[in-house]
């Protein structure tokens, strides 16, 4: 540690803005996995130079969809920016095979569709952004489901239940997702409902929750697969590079289980 | 044949490779990207003793396919899915010709599948039917998310994919298998999507349209679409050698699968040279849903281990299977997993 005055308050400022950083990346999610980066180990390294800050990340294949690559390269950029004292932002995404179109493109501010004019469409990344909170929303509730159900709740208990009458750790993840999709979130609004926000009715409520734990395992699954490549590909201690802050563990560990 | 504590498994594996990705065939910096995110999945999932060096593992040999599949492997019939990549390698990557030319060495253990992209037209159905005269095809294998020219992929709805499958109908191709997996190209749709299956499927029901990898990523959509169309089948390749390091996940994706779809549309495969069928049936007959997960999942019975290992795969091909390792019918008995199944 530093000593004397002056360097403390050096070593303190430093301390917290890497930690806002991290904070920041930990808002940025794998959109197919319902995670975030810096829990999967996406993250390889962080420097921060003053307002300058420059994050390089890592996926776990060479060729990872491209479109989800860029989502998560936009997302770092757009949050690292936000933060008050940041003046610069680098984001890098490393060893992939659109590496240079991605990076320059996010870079530059481009969209999408602008940095791979001939291979996509306009407009879709939304879409697809959309679908995949949507599937985060179903897999919340079916770890939602699997909890009350295992505490003995009916389906017309968990069909009458609202968000305030369970523990925020427990919904964090679900109002997050809801509120990014611009869904009803607040304590009054019901915990189960369908992929449009609406409320599902206590005779639906075991399909509903059968379709949730089919989105679970796909999701858990292809996190399982993507963790295992990614500690494959830079060895095993791949996923501890940096310090998972976001609380969604706390509701998301084991991913359907 | 593999033969565990008296009972017989017939086995069939429904996905394997004979490819070339040597330096000297490898074109580019994408067919080097991609032997290698092969390698991974090879190491990623695979016993240690089962990993390969990576020279063997871009081209073995005729007679490592021989010996891992027949050999060792337990393979009674192995069926080849080509996957061209002629952009990646200068004389393609796994073709339905290097197939085919071992497959005529071993006429009664290997089968030979052909490919078709609709976006080749009228000239592409000819060739089609080349393929189909020259080896007596009974089942193809198509990549919706190839990029080609300006096209960013296509699906088994398209119009001109509509003729292909019409063809296939015609020339006695009734197994249509669909990778839906990861595209190289960047694309801003989802490679994965298997609504395309729902529509052709229920325009095709004489066709059996196998989705390799079980959909996995999409797997919640996949259920779906095979729960509400009978020909649709659950291929397994890459599922599988989750057995090894993460069997709670294989239990809970297998048990997903015969929930929606039930015993009899769900198919083994390899995925030979990724994985190696030896050390796949060896567990895969030894696994059980863990005790915990069995209240939701149900338990495997011998008689459901017997159809995804080969049964099931020997119905859709007319491959002829030995009185010992059937089905044995029993009065009051079922080989159903679970209760509450969607008629198939």
């Amino acid at each position: 540690m530093t000593r004397g005055t002056v360097g403390a308050t050096v070593a303190v400022e430093a301390a917290e803005r890497s930690d806002a950083v991290t904070a920041a990346l930990a808002t940025v999610l794998d959109p197919e996995l319902d995670r975030p980066i810096t829990e999967l180990g996406f993250v390889r390294s962080v420097s921060i130079d003053s307002g300058r800050v420059e994050a390089r990340l890592r996926l776990p294949t060479y060729f990872c969809a491209p479109n989800f690559a860029w989502l998560m390269v936009e997302d770092a950029r757009r949050m690292l920016a936000a933060l008050p004292w940041v003046t610069d932002v680098t984001v890098v995404l490393e060893d992939h095979f659109a590496s240079d179109e991605i990076n320059q493109g996010v870079a530059c501010g481009r969209e999408f569709a602008e940095a791979f004019p001939l291979l996509s469409d306009p407009d879709r990344l939304g879409e697809l952004r959309r679908t995949f909170l949507r599937k985060g929303c179903l897999a919340a509730q079916a770890r939602l489901g699997r909890r009350l159900t295992g505490h003995g709740w009916t389906v017309r208990q968990m069909a009458e239940a609202r968000l305030r009458d369970l523990p925020d750790r427990l919904t964090v993840t679900l109002v997050r997702r809801r509120r990014a999709l611009g869904l009803p979130a607040d304590g009054v609004d019901p915990v189960f409902t369908d992929e449009q926000g609406r409320p599902v009715l206590p005779v639906d409520m075991e399909a509903h929750l059968r379709r949730c734990r089919t989105t679970a395992v796909g999701i858990g699954a292809n996190t399982e697969i993507c963790e295992g490549l990614l500690a494959t590909r830079y060895g095993t201690a791949a996923g501890t590079t940096a310090v998972a802050l976001d609380n969604t563990r706390a509701d998301s560990a084991g991913g359907a289980a | 044949m593999y033969t565990k504590d008296g009972v017989d498994y017939f086995v069939v594996d429904g996905h394997i490779h004979f490819w070339d990705a040597s330096e000297e065939n490898t074109a580019n910096k994408y067919g080097e990207g991609f032997i290698r995110c092969f390698y991974d999945y090879q190491r990623n999932l695979s016993p240690a003793e089962w990993v390969w060096p990576l020279e063997k593992f871009r081209k073995y040999s005729e007679q490592d396919l021989v010996h891992d599949l027949f050999e060792t492997g337990y393979v009674d019939v192995g069926i080849f899915q080509p996957t061209y990549l002629s952009e990646f390698y200068t004389d393609g990557f796994n073709t339905t010709e290097r197939n085919g030319r071992l497959a005529a060495k071993h006429p009664d253990r290997l089968i030979v599948n052909g490919a078709f992209d609709p976006r080749a037209g009228e000239a592409g159905l000819a060739e089609l039917e080349r393929l189909a005269a020259q080896w007596q095809l009974r089942g193809v294998k198509l990549y919706t998310a190839e990029w080609r020219g300006s096209s960013k992929g296509w699906k088994l709805s398209d119009p001109g994919a509509h003729d292909y499958l019409a063809k296939c109908a015609e020339l006695g191709i009734r197994n249509i298998h669909i990778h839906k997996g990861p595209t190289i190209w960047p694309l801003n749709r989802d490679a994965f999507d298997v609504a395309d299956v729902d529509h052709a499927a229920t325009a095709f029901p004489e066709l059996n349209f196998i989705v390799e990898h079980s959909g996995l990523p999409r797997l919640e959509d996949f259920c779906w679409i095979a729960t509400q169309e009978p020909n649709v089948y659950a291929g397994l390749s890459v599922v599988m050698p989750f057995i090894h390091s993460r069997p709670r996940y294989f239990a809970q994706v297998l048990g997903e699968l015969l929930y929606w779809l039930d015993e009899d549309r769900i198919t083994f495969g390899s995925d030979y040279a990724i994985w190696s069928p030896r050390w796949l049936v060896e567990k895969f007959v030894d696994f059980q849903i863990p005790e915990d997960l069995q209240s939701e999942y149900g338990v495997l019975t011998t008689g459901v281990k017997r159809k995804i290992l080969g049964l099931n795969l020997a119905r859709l091909y007319d491959i002829k299977v030995p009185e010992s390792a059937q089905v044995a019918v029993v009065a009051g008995q079922t080989d159903r997993m679970s209760a509450g199944q969607v008629p198939a």
